[in-house]
């Protein structure tokens, strides 16, 4: 008889890390940053660059969103636009604004769920435990086309990352240039920027735009970040921020803070509420961000 | 001190309808998206209450800060006319270029009807 000793443990400890869970809670945070990506490309001015829609009444922008399903997620359009737009018609050449994205996205989506994933098995102190993605090894990422429903258009998130183009509801007609079976390359999706180490005397621009690059991943605009961390990454950074001293100008009853430094720079933490995720808002000169956002999630 | 263009003002209204999406808007933030094109000076409260008139007419409502209890509560006259006259006075009294914990944030209707709750 061979005595396997810790096994038990192991096991309830893989159960109780969830790895289901962690990554369904992480692939939907990737389609929000994804859906982020495309709304920033959905920005181009006209004038600009034509390889994707130009933006004109804002409508297809405003339009983007993703829906999450277990180990599934949508991000994409219901705009009557975005099919035509996507794929191209009779009159219209395709100006893709989702193929890109996915494209630039795709092994970073899929790295970021496995990562979230090893951590939290690391969390857990399984680190015996392997699933997908938790030995290092990116989840399998597929990119390519199929049809859904007529109407609409949006990149399929799974397990292995797929992007689905919904086919517009009217086939192309004779002359319809074929859609590329490679996805075009938009414009780079950049990486998201840590925070830097603490560091004695630090600045607030040293903090948020450490190398210059805006710390975190962008919002719904570039100038409003999301990092992890949740809510004690929240109070971290408002503590760094504000460990100069300062003015507490916090309103009676307030459950956040709010702190004018003495350079004139105003930072509120905001703690989670029905509006939002835990958030700083940060007024200050030469710093280009209004808002850090902490959503629960791990991006 | 120059004026909004079109586009940029078109831009600035997108962008924080956008972002009230995820989350409320204060005041302080057209200030700031205004102040970044056109610089500070007095005529900036004038821009910035036409993107406050082109928001809410879009259908977001005017509320407090969202303060008392961490949440946002919208005012209960959304007359656009009437929120104008208050940031206005508001914002003379106040002395100041409005900040972040001043006068005015806003938010969409659901999340009003949410809160009031």
């Amino acid at each position: 008889m061979i005595a396997v000793r810790g096994l038990a443990e192991v096991l309830a400890r893989l159960r109780a890390a969830d790895p289901a869970g962690t990554m369904a809670t992480a692939l939907d945070g990737q389609a929000h940053a994804l859906a982020a990506g495309v709304r920033d490309l959905l920005g181009t001015q006209p004038g600009g660059a034509h390889g994707q829609p130009w933006r004109q009444t804002g409508a297809l922008q405003a339009s983007i969103g993703h829906v999450s399903e277990g180990l599934q997620a949508t991000v994409g359009s219901s705009d009557p636009a975005a099919a035509p737009q996507e794929l191209g018609t009779v009159h219209v050449p395709p100006r893709p604004f989702l193929a890109p994205v996915a494209a630039a996205e795709g092994a970073g989506t899929a790295e970021a769920v496995g990562a979230a994933v090893a951590k939290r098995l690391r969390m857990d102190g399984a680190d015996a435990g392997r699933s997908a993605g938790s030995d290092g090894t990116p989840p399998v990422i597929s990119v390519g086309f199929a049809d859904t429903e007529a109407g609409a258009a949006g990149i399929l998130l799974g397990l292995g990352l797929m992007y689905l183009m919904a086919r517009q509801a009217d086939t192309p007609q004779p002359g319809h240039r074929p859609r590329q079976t490679t996805p075009p390359q938009g414009p780079a999706i950049v990486a998201a920027v840590p925070l830097p180490p603490p560091r004695e005397g630090e600045t607030p621009v040293e903090v948020l735009k450490p190398d210059g690059q805006r710390v975190g991943e962008p919002g719904t605009s570039p100038d409003i970040r999301v990092l992890p961390g949740g809510d004690t990454g929240a109070r971290e950074l408002f503590d760094r921020l504000t460990k100069g001293g300062g003015t507490d100008i916090t309103p009676p009853g307030y459950k956040g803070r709010i702190v004018r430094t003495p350079d004139g720079s105003v930072i509120n933490y905001r703690p989670s509420s029905k509006s939002g995720p835990p958030t700083v808002d940060v007024v200050i000169s030469g710093v280009n961000i209004r808002k850090l956002k902490f959503p629960e999630t791990a991006r | 001190m120059r004026t909004l263009t079109t586009p940029e003002f078109t831009q600035i209204v997108d962008d924080l309808y956008l972002e009230a999406d995820d989350d409320v808007v204060g005041l302080w933030e057209v200030v700031k998206l205004v102040g970044d094109q056109v610089g500070e000076g007095g005529a900036i409260q004038g821009a910035c209450l036409s993107v406050v008139q082109a928001l809410m007419n879009r259908g977001l409502l005017a509320g407090d800060p969202p303060f008392h209890g961490g949440e946002w509560e919208p005012w209960p006259n959304q007359d656009t006319q009437y929120v104008s006259d208050r940031i206005r006075r508001e914002w003379e009294r106040l002395g100041h270029t409005p900040s972040i914990p001043d006068i005015v944030w806003f938010g969409r209707p659901s999340l009003g009807a949410s809160t009031s709750r």
